[in-house]
């Protein structure tokens, strides 16, 4: 369910954004959200090994789209979404929906 | 060797005239020298430091000279003994007596310090002084001791039989100058040491992380079990909190007392090291105790760092307020309190007689509600512009520490329910609209926020225990389902529900919205009789059909536990900082039970020290870790350990208080109430296991190392 943002900051706080989704920024997004430098996640290590559980992944998740000043639709992510997953594939799936959701504003 | 002369630690760069080196630096160069060298090679290093600053010299080969100091002088740092005579002999200075345990008095090859810096009795005029002995003349003799203190530390027997002593470098400490010298800098020498014990337990801890992450353990490894992994989480707590004092008292150091901040950390430092060595090697088995494993070195060498800390008791006397005359009390820990002046104590004393009737009815009324806004409490952190006084959450804290010595920890808790996470949930994320209403109405005291998350399956783990249920209808949403242990719940006018909107979704398939309370199907049930908290009115809110309207969304759909996931750091945070506002404030009260006697165990006293010192810890590292939050981000880690650690720490020097004071409590009130009201600290807020099992998580990724590192 994509409920229209209600928040008329929004679209004044997403004009100063970079439009793409790029890799570096969200790792820095779920590397601030462990409390960790960037370069210390091993992008081949399992999320469940980075003790990134479904709390923390929905925290990260929330931080992107904050970031991104855009709607990800919170229940199609969470079903992409095991704790096997590498850090990489978590990444791009995050790319992938802030991209959607980019093109859905436009 | 080569080694060995890189990481060497240069005496230079303690003496003033070693300029450019900071204390901070040269704390850092020891801690480099602890893990590629050894603790014994620290020991060693701050010794001949420790020389050449009291000489004052900063010329010569760095292994030249060395302190053999009495315990007078040192309170037993590096736990050397001497007991030496100055006499005139023949026209010329002897000196006559024995040193033990000199560090630094024998090389590693065996070559032996020219020179020892010594503390003596000058005999002719009964003063203290310090003397410099050669060790070359056959007058003196060396010898090494066996290796039971540190390996590397190069500790040595110095036996003086009328060694002639240089006239020019006797210096007398009845000086009061030289003396204020002398003990700043043996007071820099055991913090180096200090820094250098945390340092070693610091890479205990790591060492054990890798071991329980690599052991197999039935089917799966030693880090499985939740005992390993809470264990790890009280030694790295430990640790955690020990750094954090010794940080804090190091950036205090030209403000402060040296020689009472140096004891202060060496009495703290000595006890955790030594926890966090005993709970990590203990993970090793037997194989810990085998000579070629490093965590039997390692354990061996904290093992002694206490001792190279100082005498314990001689440390404690340092800590005894001065002022207290005779009754050998610590004075309560004054605090600066930044916050604004006129949200400071007055307030809280209008309050304190009203708590009585309060707790009676296990609720407060509205008039209390709306004096808070007047006063400014609720929203001492909202900015301006809604009301609020703008501050920054560490003043916010320093405000409610006040209260907590009344004992108002049922008031805190009602206000912190609003203030940590309603107020913050509602400015992050609600509308406009949201704030306008609802943040405004909070601050002034008008409106009542209560935050529903617990039901009764529990609280701690919200996404397997949440049973309420949103529906989306066309004229908003239909939410079913009860919530337990509501803070504020039976009174309040607005109440934060997080429920299911998507089961399927998990931790992203919950919703927050902002229920009114007079919404059709809401029912705030009265308050629960609780034998702590009293005076928080807490109560169960049923939500049966309970319709909304689509603007009591808060945020997204499926963020609602992410948003208020992100606002347990604060309030763990405060539950931290109130435990230790807490402990302070049974000690005060201790203390003023028992100056209305006379006479003072000497035991009684030694333990009351003790507990101050444990409490003075506690809250400087919730204030270092709030302060350093709202400047970079807080380390996710850290309020994990706030509640975890500092809250074990204070529950027990509130259990310490309340057995000295035994019956006496009877007749006081706020103690009583500071003592049952304690109990909750390590349940609400999240429960001390669960808070063990996310730090767990965080250490055993390797978060807690990495973030160790990106802090220096």
């Amino acid at each position: 369910m994509n409920v229209p943002s209600v928040n008329p900051l929004d679209s004044m706080i997403s004009a100063d954004r970079s439009t793409d989704a790029s890799y570096d920024r969200i790792k820095a997004i779920v590397a601030s959200r462990l409390g960790v430098s960037p370069a210390h996640l091993d992008d081949d290590s399992r999320i469940e090994q980075l003790g990134l559980d479904s709390v923390a992944l929905a925290e990260a998740l929330v931080a992107v789209a904050e970031s991104y000043a855009v709607e990800i639709a919170a229940d199609t992510v969470a079903a992409s979404f095991t704790p096997v997953m590498t850090l990489r594939d978590l990444i791009d799936a995050f790319c992938t929906s802030v991209e959607r959701a980019q093109s859905d504003r436009r | 060797m080569g080694l060995h002369t890189t990481v060497r630690f240069d005496p230079d760069m303690t003496t003033d005239s070693g300029a450019g080196h900071s204390l901070p630096e040269r704390i850092t160069a020891i801690q480099n020298m602890v893990r590629e060298l050894s603790l014994g090679a620290c020991v060693r290093s701050i010794a001949g430091g420790l020389a050449q600053q009291l000489l004052d010299s900063a010329g010569g080969d760095a292994n030249a000279v060395t302190t053999g100091l009495s315990p007078d002088l040192s309170e037993g740092l590096f736990a050397t003994n001497s007991s030496i005579q100055l006499i005139r002999c023949d026209g010329m200075q002897v000196a006559v007596g024995r040193a033990e345990h000199v560090p630094a008095l024998i090389e590693t090859g065996g070559t032996v310090a020219d020179r020892v810096l010594l503390t003596a009795a000058d005999v002719e005029s009964g003063n203290p002084v310090l003397v410099v002995a050669s060790t070359g003349g056959q007058d003196c003799s060396v010898h090494a001791e066996p290796n039971v203190l540190l390996a590397g530390a190069g500790f040595g027997r110095v036996d003086l039989d009328h060694t002639p002593v240089d006239v020019a470098t006797i210096r007398s400490l009845a000086d009061p100058a030289w003396r204020t010298r002398v003990t700043a800098c043996i007071a820099e020498a055991r913090l180096l040491i200090a820094h250098a014990a945390i340092e070693l337990a610091q890479r205990v801890i790591a060492v054990t992380v890798d071991h329980v992450t690599r052991r197999a353990f039935r089917s799966g490894r030693l880090a499985d079990l939740q005992v390993v992994r809470h264990r790890l989480v009280e030694a790295t707590g430990r640790a955690r909190v020990a750094t954090e004092y010794a940080w804090s008292v190091t950036d205090d150091w030209e403000r402060a007392d040296p020689a009472r901040s140096a004891a202060a950390v060496a009495m703290h430092v000595a006890t955790a090291v030594g926890e966090i060595v005993e709970s990590c090697a203990q993970l090793f088995g037997g194989s810990g105790y085998l000579t070629d494993n490093w965590i039997s070195s390692a354990r061996d060498d904290i093992a002694v760092a206490g001792l190279m800390l100082g005498d314990p008791d001689r440390l404690r006397d340092c800590l005894r307020d001065k002022r207290c005359g005779g009754r050998a009390l610590p004075a309560a820990t004054s605090r600066q309190h930044a916050a604004d002046e006129r949200l400071s104590a007055d307030i809280w004393r209008d309050v304190a007689p009203e708590i009585a009737s309060w707790d009676a009815n296990s609720t407060l009324p509205r008039e209390a509600y709306k004096l808070f806004g007047r006063a400014g409490l609720t929203g001492l952190t909202v900015p301006v512009e809604y009301g609020g006084q703008g501050l920054e959450q560490w003043q916010a804290l320093s405000v409610l520490r006040e209260a907590m010595r009344f004992g108002l920890t049922g008031l805190c808790t009602s206000i912190g329910a609003q203030s940590a996470i309603a107020l913050p949930l509602l400015l992050a994320h609600g509308t406009n609209q949201q704030r306008e209403t609802y943040v405004r109405g909070i601050v002034s005291g008008e409106l009542v926020a209560g935050v529903a998350l617990t039901e009764d399956s529990g609280g701690s783990d919200l996404v397997n225990t949440v049973r309420t249920r949103a529906e989306p209808v066309d004229s908003g949403w239909v939410i079913n389902g009860q919530k337990a242990f509501v803070t504020n719940g039976p009174v309040a006018d607005v109440i934060l529900v997080l429920a299911y909107t998507n089961r399927a979704a998990g931790a992203l398939g919950m919703t927050l919205f902002a229920v009114p309370a007079h919404a059709p199907g809401c029912q705030r049930l009265p308050p629960l009789s609780t034998t702590v908290l009293r005076s928080a009115p807490t109560g169960r809110v049923v939500l049966q059909d309970c319709q909304v309207p689509r603007d009591a969304l808060i945020g997204s759909v499926g963020y609602g536990l992410a948003y208020v996931s992100r606002m347990f750091d604060v309030e763990r945070l405060m539950v931290a900082a109130l435990a230790a506002a807490a402990a302070s404030a049974c000690l005060e009260q201790t203390r003023d039970c028992l100056s209305a006697e006379d006479g003072l165990d000497p035991h009684i006293a030694a333990e009351l020290i003790d507990a101050h010192l444990e409490a003075e810890v506690c809250d400087r590292f919730v204030e270092r870790v709030v302060r350093h939050s709202t400047a970079s981000g807080v380390a996710r880690l850290d309020p994990l350990i706030a509640k975890s650690t500092v809250v074990d720490l204070a529950q027990h020097i509130i259990r310490r208080c309340r057995r000295i004071v035994g019956a006496r409590i009877l007749s006081r009130e706020v103690l009583a109430r500071l003592v049952a009201d304690a109990a909750v600290f390590s349940v609400y807020g999240g429960t001390s296991e669960t808070v063990r099992d996310a730090a767990a998580a965080l250490i055993l990724s390797g978060a807690a190392r990495s973030a160790e590192s990106s802090d220096e």
